[in-house]
């Protein structure tokens, strides 16, 4: 690890326009520059990054001859790539680069103090000098990458993405939890009663009910992808199923997924349903959020696809030691199969897409607005079940406590959205329009209802939503009043619920009864989530939701290479955006397949054998789990997979034996840089 | 509600009664004032979301024209002249810090705010007789002669404490009040 003793140095100052050169004055930089030992050129470009400054950059080194070479400019998060990129175009190893930041940590934080700044920038070029010359050139490694993807996740996000990826020619394994596909969006259903024309209506009414701001009907929206994910053949659905084990590296991870019973015979089954009719045993269920009952055979709700029913391990007599064939004694196929058992599935995919969505949150139970307490206060997710005209109460709205219909109904906004009580108190973005659209369909039905939203504040955003917002208002006469419930007290006799509330706008404390009261929940990470980030080592964001690459410029990267993320997985959105990212998703996944070969940079650690004394402690303390033991003639010695080491330089600081090394930050770099920082001038 | 005495009233009336309000302006919004609160210890009023729970589960919401949301939106604009003179009827039950979704404590806002109007204007006179009780009798009311009255009448003894223990107690509470500064900020005479 000896420095290059001739090494040739050669200089680019970035003047990014105005960005740097307006503050560090980069032509005397670059006077400063020329003259440090081992430099033999230093030039300034304006824009380095543009195509003439990349050219520039190209003949200038050919020209010169230079082995390794400084650039002052931004952060290496920016142009890092391309900078590499180039100077390997001129045959140099693309690791004989060394990046000096002189905007983000110069010209942008000293922006007051121009004379001190190009003092800094000069400091700076300095010590990137005194470290190119120790540079170490490194090849990187060849990865193949497996031309498969995993899909986690059944819902819209991850139907769409499994379908395009299905399209392009990848084999895709959709894992998902529940018996079936379609996730929270395939739960409402409000198409069937809107299908027709509304007779008197403005012809802006005329349409069916289900995700806004169209309002068309959900199921009518995912049934036709539904099935062509189902009839697709290069997808193969693992349903009932969840990821247990993923590890490996971009194009190569190896999973593990646990395939949990369904005792029904996924090819058997027809949906007819003749096994529920005759089951006796009789449960809530839970898919219609407790509103309807169900068997211990059952299908969670009618449109479930794919048709095809399910037994309930905890709830079936045959299953629980008792005498009882009712359902195969039923069934002209003989689908059941009660010795059906849990399944481990090993994957190799290329690729990995997570689309684990969204939960409902679940209202603190015995809260404030006494969810679970009273009778009919109810959360959104159970108004959508009761819309359904194939859900539990046949797509007509009533109360939980006596089955009537209600005619006075309060919407409550921001349950758990906004709260910085239970969680960062971000805003879940769709819960102004579902109660737009909630609120639409009721009066629709029954317009004589009256329904008051209590809202902080209305965040109608994006294409023809504030539109949708004028039509909740003026068409559908739905009153809007501005204040968070305070409490809710419910009449003890008639089961009526008083909303007390402050009406912010006039200074006025409310007290006002309503026969229902409709929590309009906020979005939560779905359950599971968080184990499968730190599976795969994601970093999530305060919210608990995943945390992309970069807020612009990769929305659908992960901080994990390989490994991308859509829909609501990633945050709360609609069904365009999820739509839209998941397609996004799909299409960075094949772009990064269809390169069939991948080179991983050479940030690698590598270790010194002769110096390692197989103690093993790199292999606890690895996030990526690169080292691994290999048994040599001189005893056990520690390896670094080169393709999984992401050059955090953790193992080096561990190793007791200092036999570990980062390429590029050796102690030879680090000492030349801090001893070109501490020099006296 | 019976509106028709009201149309009554205006109808008779000889002209509208109208308000004299004048608008506020930039000379009343004082912004530092924020930061003041800060440093008494009442929390960053700009993450009130102006939700109105706080006024919604404030038991003297409805006796005070100012509710607390009011007043911490005065506060957001630094409307300091006006904030401060308003009433000082919080009971510090800290219901509003319970429910309050941005995790702000309005109760404690208040408490700032009468720091900071002891130390600017001065004590309001009920506050300056109830300190002179406490640092003279060790309680805040004063035991009128009725209370004695009505106490040997039931039956009690003539006073309701014992009097080695209570002159204790009063050192004790003028030794704190020297120490802490109160006798001078709220402008009491302890003797010596």
């Amino acid at each position: 690890m000896n420095s290059q003793t001739d090494a040739k140095v050669g200089v680019f100052i970035c003047k990014c326009g105005a960005n740097i050169n307006s503050i560090v004055d980069c032509e005397n930089v670059r006077g400063y520059a020329s003259q440090l030992p081992g430099v033999t050129f230093s030039i300034c470009n304006d824009y380095l990054c543009s195509p003439e400054g990349l050219s520039q950059m190209r003949e200038e080194i050919k020209k010169s001859g230079a082995t390794s070479i400084v650039i002052a400019a931004c952060t290496p998060r920016i142009c890092e790539k391309i900078f590499r990129d180039n100077i390997e175009k001129t045959g140099l190893n693309r690791n004989m680069l060394q990046i000096a930041n002189i905007r983000e940590q110069c010209s942008w934080v000293h922006a007051n103090e121009p004379f001190k700044a190009t003092e800094k920038a000069k400091n700076l070029v300095k010590i990137g000098v005194n470290r190119a010359k120790t540079l170490l050139p490194a090849e990187g490694v060849d990865v193949e990458l497996k031309q498969e993807v995993l899909v986690i996740g059944g819902g819209v996000a991850g139907v769409e993405a499994a379908y395009k990826l299905a399209e392009l020619g990848f084999k895709v394994h959709l894992v998902e939890r529940k018996p079936m596909l379609g996730g929270n969006m395939a739960t409402m259903f409000t198409c069937l009663l809107w299908c027709h024309e509304a007779p008197g209506k403005p012809q802006s009414l005329n349409f069916r009910f289900g995700t806004f701001p169209a309002c068309d009907c959900s199921g009518c929206t995912i049934m036709p992808k539904l099935n062509d994910v189902i009839m697709h053949p290069n997808i193969d659905i693992l349903l009932l199923s969840e990821v247990k084990q993923i590890v490996g590296h971009v194009g190569n991870f190896k999973v593990k997924v646990l395939k949990k019973p369904r005792f029904v015979d996924e090819k058997k089954c027809v949906g007819c349903g003749n096994c529920a009719v005759v089951c006796p045993v009789v449960k809530k269920n839970e898919y219609d959020y407790g509103l309807s009952k169900r068997k211990a055979i059952f299908m969670p709700y009618q449109q479930a696809l794919p048709r095809k029913y399910v037994i309930d391990k905890d709830a079936c007599l045959r299953l629980n030691g008792q005498e009882c064939s009712a359902c195969l004694e039923a069934c002209e196929f003989e689908a059941p199969n009660f010795e059906d058992h849990e399944q481990e599935i090993d994957l190799e995919v290329g690729a990995i897409i997570i689309a684990t969505g969204f939960e409902p949150y679940k209202p603190r139970i015995h809260g404030y607005l006494g969810y679970q307490e009273y009778d009919n206060v109810i959360t959104i997710m159970e108004l959508e079940r009761m819309l359904d005209k194939a859900g539990p109460t046949g797509g007509i709205v009533v109360r939980p406590s006596d089955r009537k219909i209600p005619k006075k109904i309060a919407f409550i906004q921001c349950v758990g959205s906004r709260d910085r009580k239970i969680s960062a108190g971000y805003c879940s973005k769709v819960c102004c329009m579902y109660t737009m659209k909630n609120a639409q369909a009721i009066k629709e039905v029954h317009p004589e209802t009256d329904i008051t939203v209590y809202y902080i504040d209305i965040r109608a955003v994006g294409k023809g939503v504030e539109e949708f917002f004028h039509r909740t208002r003026e068409d559908y006469g739905v009153e809007y009043t501005r204040g968070r419930p305070a409490k809710i007290i419910e009449d003890k006799e008639t089961k009526n619920l008083i909303v007390r509330a402050e009406e912010t706008l006039l200074n006025k404390i409310t007290e006002r009864m309503y026969d229902l009261v409709v929590l309009s929940v906020s979005l939560v990470p779905s359950e599971g989530s968080q184990e499968l980030a730190s599976m795969l080592r994601l970093r999530t964001s305060p919210d608990g939701f995943i945390q992309e690459a970069h807020t612009r410029m990769k929305p659908v990267e992960t901080s994990m290479e390989g490994v991308f993320v859509c829909g609501c997985a990633q945050g709360p959105k609609d069904v365009p955006e999820s739509i839209a990212q998941a397609r996004a998703a799909a299409l960075e996944a094949a772009v990064l397949l269809s390169r069939k070969v991948a080179k991983a940079e050479s940030l690698n650690a590598f270790i010194e054998t002769e110096k390692c004394i197989g103690c093993g402690l790199c292999i606890d303390i690895c996030p990526y789990g690169a080292p691994i033991p290999i048994m040599t003639e001189s005893g056990m010695k520690m390896k670094i997979t080169e393709a999984l080491c992401r050059g955090c330089g953790t193992c080096v600081a561990s190793c007791p034996a200092k036999a570990i090394h980062a390429r590029q930050f050796t102690d030879d770099q680090i000492f030349s840089e801090i001893k070109a920082a501490l020099e006296a001038e | 509600m019976d509106i028709s005495h009201a149309r009554k009233e205006f109808i008779i009336s000889e002209k509208e009664r109208l308000l004299e309000e004048i608008p506020i302006v930039d000379e009343e919004c004082n912004r530092d004032f924020i930061r003041a609160i800060i440093e008494m210890g009442g929390g960053d009023v700009q993450v009130c979301l102006q939700c109105g729970n706080c006024t919604g589960v404030c038991p003297v919401s409805l006796k005070t024209e100012n509710k607390v949301r009011n007043i911490i939106k005065m506060c957001q604009m630094g409307l300091k002249e006006r904030v401060l003179s308003t009433p000082w009827v919080c009971a510090t039950c800290h219901r509003c810090y319970e429910h309050c979704p941005a995790g702000m404590n309005p109760a404690e806002l208040i408490i700032a705010l009468r720091h900071i109007v002891v130390r600017e204007l001065g004590p309001p006179p009920f506050v300056v007789s109830i300190s002179n009780n406490v640092a003279n009798l060790g309680q805040a009311i004063e035991i009128s002669d009725k209370i004695l009255d009505l106490r040997k009448k039931i039956g009690l003894n003539e006073k309701p404490f014992d009097e080695r223990y209570r002159s204790k107690a009063i050192m004790d509470i003028k030794t704190i009040m020297k120490a802490t500064g109160y006798d001078k900020l709220i402008g009491i005479d302890l003797g010596d």
